[in-house]
């Protein structure tokens, strides 16, 4: 059931395919190109974010003021925000010491102090707090940052309402910091909403696109293509694989647009916003990219290995299965289960190795990050004490270094999304290619007499292994001819030869004296009735099944019907020709079916009839029935018949005798009777103690 | 075909897993461990971080202080590592193992199911249930348990840590961030239920769809022959176009879901800014706490949101688990009971008593009164048209199908009180449609072997199954690959080759069902003359459209409709005049 076809190693990704894949975008890559847009306004969000938060810190909920020691020349150039507390020693705000030369800030002092507002402090606080520190430039009050929280069991020098009065810059300040954040926040939701919207909506209707050209590519198939493949297969290629084709338009391009923007993004912008930080941070780039190409390889291998297993498996499931009854009979069961037994342990191990793998490989990327993140906070604490950082940079930095690790941490899952899409992929385009039946013919629209000739045919379904061997005989219009013989005497060949279902190797078969081949396909089976022994019904009402997807008016489906006997029962239904036919049609009777069958060939008024007559026993009343419809249907019509039935050969003009692919007798019932050749035995065995 | 169940509905039907995992009950609690330890560690971090940023500030602790600190977060990370090392190794990889296991018994329970439930199944059923639905239940149960495992420890220590990390004012931004992380819960629960009705519509759209693709390539010649390719795709058009609105159906929602999650997470980070920010300027918290607040905000998010994901594992997972625990719990029709004898073989005295057989829903009978003896040294020949029963005839001597009680007897037995392995050990039986595997030529011909085998061995049965010049013009010779894989053997090679395969099982019993008809007649007789001289010994059974290759037989059976109309030998049987009569008279004629 499942070949080869299945093992096949597809690459991880494959140019080609991807690229045959966005043609079915058509007129709506603008959404992917909006979601990609769309995507690149979430990554700027979401590298914007942290920095507010810095911003924030540095400003308002956190401004450090630092005291520094420089002359008046170098003062000079800063004045405006240099606080003079005595003769060469200023206060300054630890955000304004970035701007200064290094060697200036090395004059820095430790201690973290915050300048309050000396007229309103006097205001607000305790006189005695007020004159303990001291004025720094004119107004300004320079306290010490851990003199403002609650000591233990002490009444608070700085009161919660003093300092909120006293801060109100500050909290006026975060609330528009914090504003701006939630802005923020809306515009990534927006953006988000739209993104996956517009992804959605262009990966599916290019995946509808992809999956109808799939459905009538099929539909053009020819027959021999089903006779090899299994239509569960063709199925999970018009379903399953253009689903994993649609999660993969909608998870791995999106995200791989937004990933690359944030890998980007970071890359350009850290430095730019602080370059001693994006050092240390980009510092774990050279393992973290060894660490990935040599995983990505290990996984590779170790997908396909998995692959490669897993379709022994189903390779091995599907022969034993097919095969069980063999299994059984030879009662090789225990063995069987031992084969199964190492295909299926050697998938465990693949399995298992490649979780080993991923065992290895995320936690050693989870150290790399935390190593980074120590990193980031051992060299920024030193900064911030040396006066170069300030402490939002290094919350900040926190942040950027998750969100450095995030595209990577996912990669595996992507990694299998994209290379299971490759699969389907290429199993969907391999499926694409394959050539379809040719149903142009230079002779077209012709009305049809109904004139059959075959000349000298011979047939084989594969190399030469003949089935027909020389097929002669003439069908005159309105002619009625049966054809009976053995099983496997070639019987259901010589129609399936006439439809040109399967295209004959040797001689010619002549419909009104014209090559079929040169026919029209489709005008040639429109003017061909055929009632096959095996009735099909599709699900859906009766009309339907009788019309099937022609625009056929009602009243011609209940005139076919009535003719055909079909409209008795059909009649008698609750719902009539609206009455829903279960699947293969369980819920009628094999008479019942073979009437549809009977008004649908009607219905169509084909020129030639070809009837493979049904071999399972109904009950006489509605064999009766369907003797009477066989009658009325073959009425005025060239008619060749696959006889199981008595009444049937009788009344036919003549009969054709097949036996293992030649004709071996042909003439009336009574010529072939008294000839007592094979017919005679045929009959004797066929049709003598039957109706 | 996925089928949603409500929750929790479907958790009992894991129960069938218990025996497989117990044997890494320790593995399992080891890995558990790890996972809480992991969780108490990731915990752990933000403080260290907190910590770093208050003394580089305002406690001038100095640099020793944060290598300390930096230590810590190093041995933390290396803690964590190991630990998600450990947990995938003993978690994940119990996974792994008790799927493969349950694979392999689901594979020897499947193959031990009689005939009757292997007709009714789909081969590619089957598969599916032994690859997907294994695959679902080995990601409900391994990502299933670490996912709930850390919503639990993670949501838990979570909120401690963050009610704890500077109370009292911690607990109450902690009750502030609840409002919108309550509201997510809601969303989350809420927006799960709405999701999987339109997930259950989106599925169904996916099954109709399949079943119109299937369908219609079932019913592909009648299209092709009533020319209706084009209609087909307009109505296929409509079924896909139906699935793609309910894929986007769910996609309005999931793409409004997401984004949601994230809004309402920075409508918390906004909250943390805004009222912790407040409690820094007030100088009621400190700034490295106001950073590690929000890490733990951060990492209180995901739990949340795999709330959904989990539920959707473990459902999926529960489904396809309850359907592999159908299959499991299907009981052999077919088997050994207490009232079988304790036989090791049987010597192949086959009586038919009265058998009158139909098939399960089935009224008409497909064998009707036989009566009928087999027995070591006599070749019994049947000839009859389709349908006759000859086949089912030999079903039922196979005991692939249960005869009526008292209707057969083996060796004086009743056929239910031999040995199924025994009966059937006994038999060497060549089907009419012969299967081979994707083997070589010489494993396909020593298949019903339980035993080693020698080149000779099998070349002997090649050539009397007068299949041996043929295999040595195979490209590989003996080791040719057959099969659908394998080089293409013609039908007439196929059924010599089965042939060969039953020859060399050397059994009490062989059944040639109609297995030569694909070889032409003067073939068949060589054939058949040779298999007479080495099975003069043994119960021999042949079905053949053609008389002359039964001319030996020691009796003749001529079935029609369930039924013997004739019988006797060849003599007999021509002087008679009748259906048999009139057969070999066509075959002198040809």
């Amino acid at each position: 059931m499942f070949t080869h076809e299945e093992e096949k190693l597809g690459k991880i990704y494959d140019s080609r395919i991807v690229g045959r894949l966005m043609r079915y975008l058509k007129r709506d890559w603008w959404m992917l190109a909006v979601a990609v847009v769309m995507g690149l306004i979430i990554a700027m969000a979401e590298i914007l974010l942290p920095t507010i938060t810095q911003r924030a810190i540095d400003r308002d909920i956190f401004p450090v003021y630092r005291l520094l020691v420089l002359s008046p020349e170098e003062a000079q150039p800063h004045k405006e925000n240099l606080y003079p507390v005595k003769d060469s020693l200023y206060a300054v705000l630890q955000a304004y010491l970035l701007k200064l030369p290094r060697d200036r800030t090395r004059n820095a002092e430790r201690g973290e102090y915050y300048l309050f507002d000396k007229a309103l402090a006097e205001k607000e606080l305790d006189p005695e707090v007020v004159s303990a520190y001291p004025t720094v430039g004119k107004d300004k009050l320079l306290v010490p940052y851990k003199d403002l929280p609650e000591k233990e069991n002490k009444t608070r020098k700085f009161p919660k309402a003093a300092l909120l009065i006293l801060r109100n810059a500050n909290w006026q300040g975060l609330v528009s910091f914090a504003i701006f954040f939630i802005i923020l926040g809306v515009i990534r939701f927006i953006a988000s909403f739209a993104q996956v919207l517009l992804t959605a909506f262009a990966g599916q209707r290019s995946m509808h696109r992809l999956r109808m050209h799939i459905f009538s590519h099929i539909q053009r198939l020819p027959v021999q293509y089903f006779d090899r493949n299994p239509v569960g297969r063709l199925v999970t290629r018009a379903t399953n694989d253009v689903g994993v084709l649609s999660q993969f338009f909608t998870d791995v391009v999106t995200s791989f647009f937004y990933d690359g923007f944030i890998l980007l993004g970071l890359l350009i912008y850290l430095p730019i916003y602080n370059w001693r930080l994006a050092l240390v941070t980009f510092a774990v780039l050279p393992p973290l990219l060894a660490i990935t190409i040599i995983f990505r390889r290990k996984l590779r291998d170790a997908f396909r290995k998995i692959r490669v297993r897993l379709a022994r498996i189903n390779a091995f499931l599907a022969e034993h299965f097919a095969g069980i009854k063999i299994v059984q009979i030879f009662r090789q069961e225990r063995k069987r289960l031992a084969e199964f037994h190492d295909i299926n342990e050697s998938y465990f191990e693949a399995r298992f190795s490649q979780m080993i793998l991923f065992s290895i490989f995320r936690p050693l990327i989870d150290f790399l990050l935390m190593t980074t993140m120590a990193a980031i906070l051992w060299f920024g604490a030193g900064w911030v004490i040396s006066g170069v950082l300030t402490v939002g940079f290094l919350a900040a930095f926190l942040r950027y270094a998750e969100k450095f690790f995030e595209p990577i941490r996912d990669l595996s899952e992507k990694f299998q999304l994209l290379q299971q899409a490759m699969a389907s992929g290429e199993r969907i385009f391999m499926l694409l290619d394959e050539k379809q039946e040719n149903y142009k013919g230079k002779v077209r629209g012709r009305k049809m007499r109904g004139e059959i000739e075959f000349r000298g045919v011979w047939f084989a379904y594969n190399d030469d292994d003949w089935v027909l061997k020389d097929i002669n005989f003439k069908i005159k219009p309105g002619e009625r001819v049966a054809i009976v013989g053995a099983t496997g005497a070639g019987k259901t060949s010589v129609i399936n030869t006439l439809c040109r279902f399967y295209e004959i190797q040797k001689g010619k078969i002549l419909v009104d004296g014209i090559n079929a081949r040169r026919l029209d396909k489709k005008d040639l089976r429109s003017r061909v009735g055929i009632v096959m022994q095996d009735v099909f019904l599709f699900l859906g009402d009766i009309e339907t099944n009788i019309r099937l997807r022609s625009e056929m008016p009602h009243q011609r489906v209940k005139a076919a019907a009535e003719i055909t006997n079909a409209d008795k029962f059909i009649s008698r239904l609750p719902q009539q020709y609206k009455a829903q036919v279960q699947e293969r049609g369980v819920n009628l009777s094999a008479g019942e079916r073979q009437l549809i069958a009977f008004a649908r060939a009607l219905a169509f008024d084909p020129a030639i009839l070809v009837l493979d007559e049904a071999t399972s026993s109904v009950d006489t009343k509605t064999e009766a029935l369907i003797q009477d419809a066989i009658h009325k249907l073959l009425e005025g019509r060239t008619s060749l018949i696959i006889a199981h039935r008595l009444s049937t050969v009788m009344d036919a003009d003549r009969i054709i005798v097949l036996d293992h692919g030649r004709i071996v007798e042909e003439g009336t019932h009574e010529e072939l009777m008294a000839s007592k050749g094979t017919y005679y035995g045929l009959y004797k065995l066929q049709f003598e103690h039957k109706i | 075909m996925r089928s949603e169940k409500p929750a929790g509905v479907g958790l009992r039907s894991f129960k069938t897993l218990a025996p497989y995992v117990k044997p890494h009950l320790w593995k399992i609690v080891g890995g558990t461990i790890f996972l809480i330890l992991i969780d108490i560690a990731q915990i752990i971090m933000p403080r260290l971080i907190g910590a770093s940023l208050d003394s580089i500030l305002i406690e001038g602790k100095g640099l020793s202080f944060i290598l300390i600190m930096v230590g810590g977060i190093l041995g933390l990370g290396a803690l964590i590592a190991l630990g998600r090392h450990f947990w995938r190794r003993w978690l994940s990889g119990t996974g792994i193992r008790v799927i493969t296991d349950l694979r392999n018994d689901l594979v020897n329970h499947l193959q031990k199911l009689s005939f009757a439930f292997h007709d009714k199944q789909q081969v590619g059923d089957l598969m599916a249930h032994a690859t997907n639905d294994i695959q679902q239940v080995q990601q409900a149960i391994t990502i299933g348990f670490v996912i709930a495992v850390d919503i639990i420890f993670m949501g838990i220590f979570n909120i401690i840590a963050m009610m704890t990390l500077h109370a009292p004012v911690t607990v109450y931004l902690t009750l502030y961030t609840m409002i919108p992380l309550a509201v997510l819960v809601v969303i989350v629960v809420q927006f799960g239920r709405l999701v999987r009705s339109r997930w259950k519509a989106e599925r169904e759209a996916f099954s109709s769809m399949t079943a119109r693709v299937a369908e219609n390539l079932a019913g592909i010649r009648v299209v092709k022959a009533y020319v209706q390719e084009e209609g087909e795709t307009e109505v296929f058009r409509g079924v896909s176009k139906n699935y793609v609105r309910k894929v986007i159906d769910v996609v309005k929602l999931l793409g409004l879901f997401f984004p949601l999650i994230m809004l309402l997470s920075n409508v918390a980070l906004f909250l943390v800014f805004l009222i912790g920010g407040r409690y820094v300027i007030v100088a009621d918290m400190s700034v490295g706490n106001f950073v590690a607040f929000q890490v733990y905000l951060g990492m209180l998010i995901w739990p949340i949101i795999s709330i959904v994901w989990l539920m959707n594992r473990v459902q999926s997972g529960a489904a396809s688990m309850g359907r592999i625990n159908k299959l499991l719990e299907t009981e052999p029709e077919i088997t050994d009971d207490e009232d079988t004898l304790p036989l090791t073989e049987i010597e192949g005295r086959f009586e038919f008593k009265n058998l009158t057989f139909a098939y399960e829903g089935v009224e008409h009978p497909a064998l009707n009164k036989i009566n009928l003896e087999i027995h070591p040294g006599k070749i019994t020949g049947i000839i009859g048209t389709l349908g006759s029963g000859k086949s089912t005839l030999i079903s039922l001597i196979q005991r692939l199908y249960e005869a009526p009680q008292g209707t057969i007897t083996v060796d004086g037995h009743d056929i239910r009180r031999i040995p199924i392995k025994v009966l059937r050990g006994a038999i060497g039986m060549v089907p009419q449609d012969s299967f081979l595997f994707s083997k070589t030529v010489a494993e396909n011909i020593a298949f019903g072997l339980q035993r080693e085998y020698s080149q000779e061995e099998v070349e002997k049965a090649t050539k009397i199954a007068g299949i041996h010049e043929e295999i040595l013009e195979f490209p590989q010779g003996y080791d040719t690959i057959l099969g659908e894989r394998g080089v293409t053997v013609s039908g007439g090679q196929k059924q010599r080759l089965t042939i060969a395969r039953a020859i060399l099982a050397d059994p009490r019993i062989l059944i040639l069902d109609d297995s030569l008809s694909a070889v032409d007649a003067d073939k068949e007789i060589e054939i058949l003359t040779a298999l007479k001289e080495i099975m003069r010994e043994r119960a021999v059974i042949i079905i053949s459209a053609r008389p002359r290759s039964l001319a030996f037989a020691d009796e003749i059976l001529v079935m029609d409709e369930g039924h013997i109309t004739e019988r006797g030998t060849h003599e007999e049987l021509v002087k008679k005049d009748g259906l048999y009569a009139l057969f070999v008279k066509l075959q002198g004629v040809k």
